[in-house]
C-alpha cells in the first residue's frame, strides 16, 4: 500500500542534534514544532528572525533552519527592537521562557511594550527555571516546591505568581496577547492558532503581540510525564487560564 | 564638502558618527555626555537614520548587540555609572564577534560619583569589565577634532575586527568647545557582512545564520568545541595588538623625562613640557591614542635609556599601572594624579603648572 | 481497516508515555519491558487496524520519535 507522511520532524528541523536535547517529556519541543509549522505554514521561514532568550527554549538553535541571535538573558526584547527598527520588514520574534522574559527581562518586556514594537514573543511558562536545576521563578505556584522553594513558594516570602499575558494586554501598545498549553491535542491547536494570529498582527505592523504557552517540565515538577499533564489541567490552568486576552487590529 | 564649526566634544562624536557612517544610535540620558544623544535626537531622525533612547544602559548594549547582528554600524554614548551597565552584554559582543562603538565620557567615580570629569574607568576600559576573556579596543581623543576623527576610525576598526571598539573621553573634553572640520575619513574597503543575520532566504547561500555568545560550546559549526574558539579569540587578538596601536610622541626625542597621558590630562601634559623646554629641561610626553592595544614597546625603549617618567592622570593611578607594565622597574615613575587637583572639588582639574612643579622634582 | 501505520525512531524515544495518552483509538502503549538502546521504556502498536493516520501522537512525542504515514490510493 503507497504511503505518505503526514507527521514527521518539521520542515525547518535540523536533525540529528535537534532531536535528543530536551528532558524526557519535556514539552518545549513540542511548542518549536507549533511554532515551526506556523512559521512554515505562513511561509515566511526564509525571512523570520529570531532573537532567544536564555532557558530550556534557547535550546532550540540548534535544530531550527532560520537566522537566529542568542541574546544575553532577559534582553531579546532589546535586541529585537533595535534589529527591528532597523529592518522594519523583516519578522523579528522572540522566544523566551518565564524567568528570562517576566523576571530577569521585566524591563525589557515593559518597554517594548510602552513602545509598541511590532514584534512578536512567545514565552514557555515550565513556572521554573528549568536549565539550572528547577529554582523559583515568577511564575511558580504557591506551594510548589523548587530548589529554592524546598519548602514550597511562600507568598508571605515570593509574593504571588506573575500572570504575563494578563499584564501584556493592559499596554496600549500590545494589540494581542493570549495563553495557550499543549497538554491536550485541541490545546495544541488552539495554541497554534494563537501563535498564528500573533505573528499576522506583526505582518500587518498593528502593535505588539505576545502569547505565553504552558510546558510540562517532569524533572523539576517531580512527576512522572504524563501526571505532568493533569498538573496543567488540575493546577495551572487554575492560575494561568488559558485564551486571548486582547485581540485588535490596531493600537485602541 | 569639509565644514568647519565650533562645537562641543560630545557634538563631535556625533558628526564623527555620521560621517563614519553609523546607522542607529541607542542611548540613555547620562550626565556628561547628554549632548551626545540630544545630537542624535536631532540630526539622525531627518537622515533617515535611527535614533532611539532606551529605557536603561542594559538595554542600550543589548540594542546594540541585536542591530550588530544584522550587520549594521551603531553606537551607544554613556558615563561610568551606565558604564557599568552595560559590561555583560560588551562581553556578549565580543563573544558574538559583533561590531559595536561604545562612546564613554568619563565621570567622577565610584558609584553615583560626581557628573563631572574624571579618568576613574581606564581599567574597566582597557581589561573589559563584563566576562571575562575578551578585549575592547580602546581609542582616546585628546581634542574636539580627534573626537570626531576616533569616532569614524572606531566605526572602521570595529568592523574590520569584528569586535567592541570604546571611545574613551571625559567630562571635560565632552563639555569643551573648540573647532571642528567634519570630513570623511577613508580607511578602505571592508569585507562584506556576509555573516550578519538578513532573513535566511536573504543570505546569499541561502543558508541560515546563527550567532551566540557561546561559540564551541554547543554542537554547531563553526567551531567544534571552545578551546578551538578560544584559539581563534587569541589569534584575532594579537593581530588587533600588532596592527593598531596608534599613539603620539610629542618632543620625546633624547628626553631625560617623559610623560604619559592621554585626554585631557595630555593637552595639560603638553602645556607642562612647553613649561620645561622653555626652561631649558629636555622633557616630552608619549601620549597613547589607542589605550588599547597600549604602547608598552616605546616606553620600554625610552626605560631603557635612561628616561625617567611622570604619569598624568585624573585618577587615582591607573594608567600608572600600565606604566609600570612597560617599564618593569628599570626607572623612576612619578604621578600626578586627581588629588593633585588645583581645587578640592569635582570641579577641579589637574593644570599645566601643578605638572611642572612636579616634572622640576623629577629633574 | 486502518488509514495509516506509525514508525517509531527508537533512539529518539524517552519513555514519556504522550504517545499512548493521546492516541484516541488506543493503538499505542507503553511496553513492560521493552528498552530502547538507551535504556527508555518504548512504545508498541498493539491494534495497528484502529490507526487513522491523525498524526496526534507524532505531534504531540516531544522527541519527535514518531513518524506518522497514511496509505494513498493512486
Amino acid at each position: 500500500m503507497a504511503k505518505k507522511m503526514v507527521t514527521g520532524n518539521p520542515a525547518i528541523w535540523i536533525d540529528p542534534p535537534g532531536a535528543a536535547m530536551y528532558c524526557p517529556g519535556c514539552q518545549h519541543p513540542v511548542v518549536h514544532r507549533v511554532i515551526a509549522d506556523v512559521i512554515e505554514e505562513m511561509g515566511i521561514d526564509g525571512e523570520v528572525i529570531c532573537m532567544l532568550g536564555v532557558g530550556c527554549h534557547a535550546f532550540v538553535q540548534v535544530a531550527w533552519n532560520i537566522d537566529m541571535l542568542s541574546c544575553a538573558h532577559g534582553r531579546a526584547l532589546d535586541s529585537g527592537t533595535a534589529l527591528k527598527r532597523l529592518k522594519p520588514e523583516a519578522i523579528v520574534f522572540t522566544v523566551q521562557g518565564d524567568g528570562d522574559c517576566i523576571a530577569i527581562g521585566a524591563g525589557a518586556f515593559v518597554a517594548a511594550m510602552t513602545r509598541a514594537e511590532k514584534i512578536t514573543t512567545i514565552m514557555y511558562n515550565n513556572t521554573n527555571y528549568g536549565t539550572t536545576g528547577g529554582q523559583l521563578a515568577p511564575t511558580t505556584l504557591l506551594g510548589q516546591k523548587t530548589t529554592t522553594t524546598p519548602r514550597g513558594r511562600d507568598a508571605s516570602v515570593e509574593g504571588y505568581p506573575a500572570h504575563t499575558a494578563e499584564l501584556a494586554a493592559t499596554f496600549r501598545g500590545t494589540v494581542y496577547s493570549a495563553r495557550g498549553s499543549v497538554h491536550t491535542p485541541a490545546n495544541y491547536q488552539r495554541t497554534k492558532k494563537y501563535i498564528k494570529t500573533a505573528f499576522q498582527k506583526q505582518i500587518d505592523g498593528a502593535g505588539y503581540s505576545f502569547v505565553e504557552v504552558l510546558v510540562a517540565c517532569p524533572p523539576n515538577w517531580h512527576l512522572p510525564p504524563v501526571e505532568c499533564l493533569d498538573r496543567i489541567e488540575n493546577e495551572l490552568i487554575v492560575e494561568f487560564p488559558l485564551g486571548e486576552f486582547k485581540n485588535e487590529d490596531k493600537i485602541i | 564638502m569639509v565644514e568647519r564649526m565650533f562645537v562641543q566634544g560630545n557634538e563631535a562624536v556625533g558628526w564623527g558618527a555620521l560621517y563614519g557612517g553609523c546607522e542607529a544610535f541607542f542611548g540613555y540620558p547620562i550626565t556628561p555626555q547628554n549632548e551626545v544623544t540630544q545630537w542624535f535626537a536631532r540630526e539622525f531622525p531627518e537622515r533617515g537614520r535611527v535614533f532611539l533612547q532606551s529605557q536603561s544602559e542594559v538595554a542600550s548594549i543589548n540594542m546594540l548587540y541585536g542591530a550588530a547582528a544584522g550587520g549594521f554600524r551603531v553606537m551607544t554614548s554613556t558615563s561610568s555609572p551606565g558604564w557599568g551597565l552595560m559590561q555583560e552584554t560588551i562581553s556578549h559582543c565580543a563573544a558574538a564577534e559583533l561590531p559595536c562603538v561604545i562612546v564613554l565620557v568619563q565621570r567622577g567615580g565610584s558609584g553615583a560619583g560626581s557628573i563631572r570629569h574624571s579618568q576613574m574607568d581606564y581599567i574597566t576600559a582597557t581589561r573589559g569589565g563584563g566576562g571575562g576573556g575578551y578585549k575592547n579596543i580602546v581609542l582616546a581623543p585628546g581634542s574636539v577634532q580627534e573626537t570626531h576623527d576616533l569616532m569614524q576610525l572606531s566605526f572602521y576598526l570595529a568592523d574590520k575586527y569584528r569586535n567592541p571598539t570604546v571611545v574613551l573621553s571625559d567630562g571635560i573634553l565632552g563639555q569643551v568647545q573648540e573647532s571642528l572640520e567634519t570630513k570623511t575619513i577613508d580607511f578602505g574597503p571592508l569585507e562584506d557582512k556576509d555573516w550578519a543575520l538578513k532573513g535566511r532566504d536573504k543570505n546569499k547561500d541561502g543558508k541560515r545564520r546563527l550567532i551566540n555568545s557561546a561559540y564551541g560550546v554547543l554542537p554547531l559549526p563553526p567551531y567544534p568545541n571552545y578551546i578551538s574558539w578560544l584559539t581563534h579569540i587569541k589569534k584575532k587578538y594579537q593581530e588587533m595588538e600588532d596592527a593598531e596601536l596608534r599613539y603620539e610622541a610629542y618632543k620625546a626625542e633624547g628626553a631625560d623625562l617623559i610623560l604619559v597621558a592621554y585626554g585631557y590630562t595630555s593637552r595639560v601634559s603638553k602645556e607642562a613640557v612647553n613649561m620645561a623646554r622653555a626652561k631649558g629641561l629636555n622633557v616630552g610626553l608619549i601620549r597613547p591614542i589607542t589605550v588599547w592595544p597600549f604602547p608598552y614597546e616605546i616606553i620600554k625603549e625610552k626605560a631603557a635609556l635612561g628616561c625617567k617618567f611622570l604619569v598624568v592622570e585624573d585618577s587615582l593611578g591607573l594608567l600608572l599601572e600600565d606604566v609600570k607594565i612597560a617599564v618593569q622597574g628599570r626607572a623612576e615613575i612619578g604621578l600626578v594624579s586627581i588629588l593633585d587637583r588645583h581645587i578640592p572639588t569635582d570641579g577641579g582639574m589637574i593644570m599645566p603648572g601643578r605638572v611642572f612643579e612636579e616634572v622640576q622634582k623629577l629633574l | 481497516m486502518a488509514k495509516g501505520e506509525i514508525a517509531i525512531k527508537e533512539n529518539n524515544c524517552r519513555g514519556c508515555g504522550y504517545c499512548q495518552r493521546f492516541c484516541k483509538p488506543e493503538c499505542i502503549v507503553m511496553s513492560e519491558d521493552k528498552l530502547s538502546s538507551l535504556g527508555y521504556i518504548l512504545p508498541v502498536v498493539v491494534n495497528p487496524d484502529e490507526c487513522t493516520a491523525c498524526g496526534i501522537c507524532g505531534r504531540m512525542c516531544p522527541h519527535y520519535a514518531i513518524e506518522v504515514y497514511k496509505y494513498v490510493t493512486e
